[in-house]
């Protein structure tokens, strides 16, 4: 028989308390992970998170015992406790509405974890040899991930609740065999197909899946006829693909409020936002058509749910509005940092329901919620972005390095020539190479109502470090004047 | 620059004795309890076929600072039992960190329904070893790393933090410490277990007003070997001396790569490139794209020099004795004066291809061999060149050449006529591995630097021609 997680959340929580929390929460968390084919697991978390003389301790382990809820919550005091040093410091949490027996599923049509593995298989397979036996040559690569998460939560303030989220992904990945053992990437081959998304199977049965083969197709062969990238500086039309990924890696983790203030400094860096008394509400960021919103309640976002991990009910809010920088991402304790701000703004003092952790082993700390770039205010779609463009270069999907502040990146993608408003040939061995508060200043048009696409992005953070996964959406962008090198050979 | 660190949690200064026999700590799974469960998870089997169970126990609990004040710590106990089940050379494998009756039950039940959906591959998954090879013995088990002692690790923080709060800056950090068991019980008859513990320590040190920023890093298995006050002098140092940084016209530059941006530089290429039966398909640095099928072992790749190597027993380099398969590591030379001598490889390719029940794999330890100048030496011999403290995030841009991208962070300095004269903003560098261990001049000391679980041993390096494509503004 199964423990009762409830009793054992509120145990901890309680046992904490009584050691001499000021604050403490209790997460319990089970989490299935499925790669048909490859493997499957299951985990169990138990974290209990105090806080004492305003220090924070955190104890985990993956028995759930009422004894070990005692052993996690005295432990996590005595660890706040030699962390303090006897030292008291500042901590504001502000106050939460208690939620008790709290209850709360993603919604989805399918559980992935209710369909047979034969069945997933099956639809692999069949992609596969659609694919292969399409045209000569072919490689065809499938797979799918799947990962549902059930989580039991209760605080010293007196809030319990549940939760179950889940996430799906696959790749249907399509390239000629001599590109890729000649050490090539897959190239134009919507590698990307079905990044993960908030939702159940039905993600991958309303795919479209069959439907999309011949263009997947279609895209390889042409891939496979590159012209040299001409190095110099191009007026480029970026697909929402790529505006997602520099959503991502730009502004989206410059405005980690944590990155920002130096916390994250010695793991995944800082951010070049990092004067936010200054900054916030005064520094332009981006052209002034640019809206970049963070929420985690929109449906199918992976990082979507009711409550965040400290128990907050996260509301939409915006990070940058008419390219202005107006707030940051944050967790109970960093709302209390910007504090000033936003009593002068005439805002209230919040939490954005930021905190998150992999699972409960992990500790809670301030992670990526869905975050998205807006449509603009006209009617223009990637192709009549395009269409505008007399010679330049598209850029179909991205991926980028950034440096520690975010601040200067390298990127490479599918590119392909625009010559008098069309799609030309596919390029070879072009980076991206840009800074970003020039590259975002220099937007000159978005896509509108109807171009936003979402997808599913990842990003490392924390020391011990932690992947947590979120939804971002975008349109396309027309952005003059970008740099290109050469990524295949040096200075 | 600089020496060594030597040991601050001297054992004559050691904290609290206490007893901590892996066999009976209780924070990871002994070797008792490891067979114990894998008892438990025999009995949960059917059908025949066999069984292998890979148990990775392990109890960690880290400091972490932000901002000159102990920002979280975490204290954590996990055990991942991985359960792999063949029958007739298929395989399924499934997992769980739950250690009931139930938990296990499922999890061969995933593992034994995977069975069922997987082709049978004799050639991947070969029979099991018919001798079972021995494996050695390094010491990786240090008491006086995992002793409990909370307010200490904390106090030593507190130690770490106080120069840089002094000096007005912004110190960031994380400190850990591990104790850990590495089991792999198969039902033929492998037993193994291995106990080992960890620590590391690295910090960062900015100055944001001035535009500095310093790092300092190193992980071993014995905490003693860490000097934590040394670390954060390094950092703060670095911190200090890069303030207010100038820009430099990029370009080839002489370098003076430190340690660690040799390991930064050095370590994706031991991580990717040594794959045997890649190469021989063409792919990397490593393939002949001369002789289709073949690699270049026996080739001269890098300066004559250079030996590149792993041995579990390397005294200032040494891992678990065995991978996560059993398969023991053998001390093997990739590249012997710079001749490359060897490449890794699974048990099905050494029976397929080499007629040898015998396995070659990379641990992704590495030691790079070195010479005795030092740093100081390099840079007096340097008429104008740049000294490098670490790379951020390089990228393989390309997997043949095995060129790369990154940038350089935390300390930049220009040196001319021998000496170090400004402070450099950091630069974005494109620049190939292949390319910087054939265009050496000089070898320092090797030095153990910061790879927590791959531990790295490699000297600094001064080379021409480093290829640097950028400025880069962040600090």
């Amino acid at each position: 028989m199964e423990p009762n997680l409830h009793a054992l959340a509120a145990r901890a929580a309680e046992a904490a308390r009584s050691a001499g929390a000021t604050y403490a929460d209790a997460r319990l968390t089970l989490t299935r992970r499925q790669e048909p084919r490859w493997s499957e697991s299951e985990e169990r978390g138990f974290g209990v998170r105090v806080l004492v003389n305003g220090y924070w301790g955190f104890l985990s382990s993956a028995m759930w015992t009422p004894d070990e809820a005692v052993r996690l919550a005295r432990g996590a005091v005595a660890q706040a406790a030699a962390h303090s040093g006897g030292q008291t410091r500042p901590v504001e949490l502000g106050t939460l509405p208690i939620v008790r027996g709290g209850d709360w599923v993603m919604p989805v049509k399918y559980d992935p974890f209710d369909i047979p593995v034969e069945e997933k298989l099956d639809i692999m397979a069949a992609f596969t040899d659609i694919a292969q036996t399409a045209r000569v040559g072919i490689n065809a690569q499938s797979e799918m991930r799947f990962v549902r998460q059930y989580k039991v939560f209760a605080s010293s303030e007196g809030s319990s609740w549940t939760q179950t989220t889940y996430r799906t992904s696959a790749q249907f990945a399509v390239y000629y065999r001599d590109e890729y053992h000649a050490g090539l990437p897959a190239a134009g081959a919507g590698a990307d197909f079905l990044s993960a998304a908030g939702r159940g199977w039905e993600y991958i049965t309303e795919s479209g899946l069959a439907a999309a083969i011949p263009q997947l197709i279609e895209d390889a062969e042409q891939a496979r006829h590159r012209v040299p990238v001409d190095i110099g500086r191009h007026d480029m039309v970026l697909s929402a693909e790529a505006m997602a990924t520099l959503v991502d890696q730009t502004l989206g983790a410059a405005t980690e409020l944590d990155r920002a203030l130096g916390y994250e400094a010695n793991a995944t860096g800082t951010s070049y936002l990092d004067r936010p008394e200054t900054m916030l509400g005064t520094q332009v960021v981006a052209s002034p058509q640019v809206q970049i919103t963070a929420n985690r309640s929109l449906p199918g976002g992976v990082a979507t749910v009711q409550w965040d991990d400290e128990g907050v009910v996260p509301e939409p809010f915006t990070l940058v509005s008419k390219g202005l920088l107006v707030d940051y991402q944050t967790t109970r304790e960093q709302a209390a940092w910007l504090a000033p701000y936003y009593q002068r703004a005439g805002l209230p003092v919040r939490s954005h329901g930021c905190a998150a952790a992999s699972t409960a082993l992990d500790l809670t700390m301030q992670q990526a919620p869905n975050l998205a770039l807006m449509p603009g205010s006209g009617t223009a779609t990637f192709e009549s972005l395009v269409a505008g463009v007399e010679k330049g270069i598209a850029l179909l999907d991205l991926s980028v390095s950034m440096d520690q502040q975010q601040l200067n990146g390298i990127g490479s993608g599918t590119m392909r020539e625009i010559v008098h408003g069309k799609l030309g040939r596919f390029i070879n061995g072009g980076a991206l190479v840009f800074r970003a508060p020039e590259l975002w200043k220099s937007v000159s048009a978005l896509g509108g109502v109807g171009t936003q696409r979402w997808y599913g992005r990842a990003r490392g953070k924390g020391e011990p470090g932690q992947q947590m996964d979120y939804s971002v959406g975008a349109v396309p962008a027309a952005i003059p004047q970008l740099s290109l090198i050469d990524a295949t050979r040096k200075a | 620059m600089y020496d060594a660190p030597v040991s601050l949690f001297h054992p004559s200064a050691s904290v609290v004795s206490s007893h901590t026999d892996p066999e009976t700590d209780g924070r990871f799974l002994s070797q008792a309890q490891c067979r114990a469960l894998v008892d438990r998870i025999l009995t949960f089997t059917g059908g025949g076929g066999r069984t292998y169970v890979g148990i990775d126990s392990a109890w960690t609990d880290n400091l972490r600072w932000g901002r000159n004040v102990i920002a979280t710590g975490g204290d954590t106990q996990r055990s991942n039992v991985s359960v792999n089940r063949e029958i007739r050379h298929a395989w399924g494998t499934a997992s769980t960190n739950a250690l009931t009756d139930d938990a296990l039950r499922r999890c061969v039940g995933h593992a034994e329904a995977l069975v069922l959906l997987n082709p049978e591959d004799p050639d991947d998954y070969p029979d099991p070893p018919r001798e079972i090879h021995p494996h050695t013995h390094p010491t990786l088990w240090f008491d006086r790393t995992v002793t409990p002692d909370e307010a200490g690790r904390a106090s030593v923080v507190l130690q770490m933090i106080a120069p840089a709060a002094a000096a007005n800056v912004q110190s960031a950090g994380f400190f850990e410490v591990g104790a850990h068991a590495r089991s792999v019980v198969t039902s033929e008859g492998l037993t193994r277990y291995y106990p080992y513990t960890t620590a590391q320590c690295s910090l960062t040190v900015r100055d944001l007003a001035a535009h500095g920023s310093g790092w300092a890093g190193v992980d071993w298995n014995d905490v003693a070997r860490i000097d934590t006050v040394q670390l954060a002098a390094i950092a703060l140092d670095k911190c200090q001396r890069s303030r207010n940084p100038v820009a430099v016209e990029p370009g080839r530059f002489t370098v003076i790569l430190e340690p660690q941006a040799v390991c930064d530089l050095v370590s994706p290429l031991i991580a990717y490139a040594l794959d045997r039966s890649a190469a021989e398909r063409g792919i990397g640095p490593f393939a002949d794209l001369a002789r289709p099928g073949y690699s270049r072992i026996g080739m001269r790749v890098v300066d004559p020099r250079l030996t590149v190597g792993a041995d579990p027993m390397d005294p200032e380099c040494g891992f678990v004795p065995f991978d996560d398969g059993g398969e023991p590591y053998l001390a093997v030379n990739w590249i012997e004066h710079g001749v490359l001598r060897a490449l890794s490889y699974d048990r099905g390719y050494g029976l397929t291809q080499l007629g040898i029940d015998a396995a070659l794999p990379n641990a992704g330890a590495f030691r790079l061999s070195g010479g005795t100048s030092t740093i100081e030496e390099m840079i007096a011999s340097t008429t104008r060149g740049l000294l490098v403290t670490r790379l951020n995030t390089p990228r393989v841009l390309d997997i043949q050449s095995f060129l790369m991208s990154g940038t350089t962070r935390d300390g930049l300095w220009l040196i001319e006529r021998g000496a170090i004269t400004k402070s450099v903003k950091n630069m974005r560098f494109t620049e190939s591995p292949m390319f910087v261990l054939n265009n050496i001049e000089t070898l320092g000391r090797p030095q153990r630097v910061f790879r927590p679980y791959a531990p790295t041993v490699v000297p600094p390096i001064l080379a021409r021609d480093f290829s640097f494509t950028g400025l880069v503004d962040a600090v």
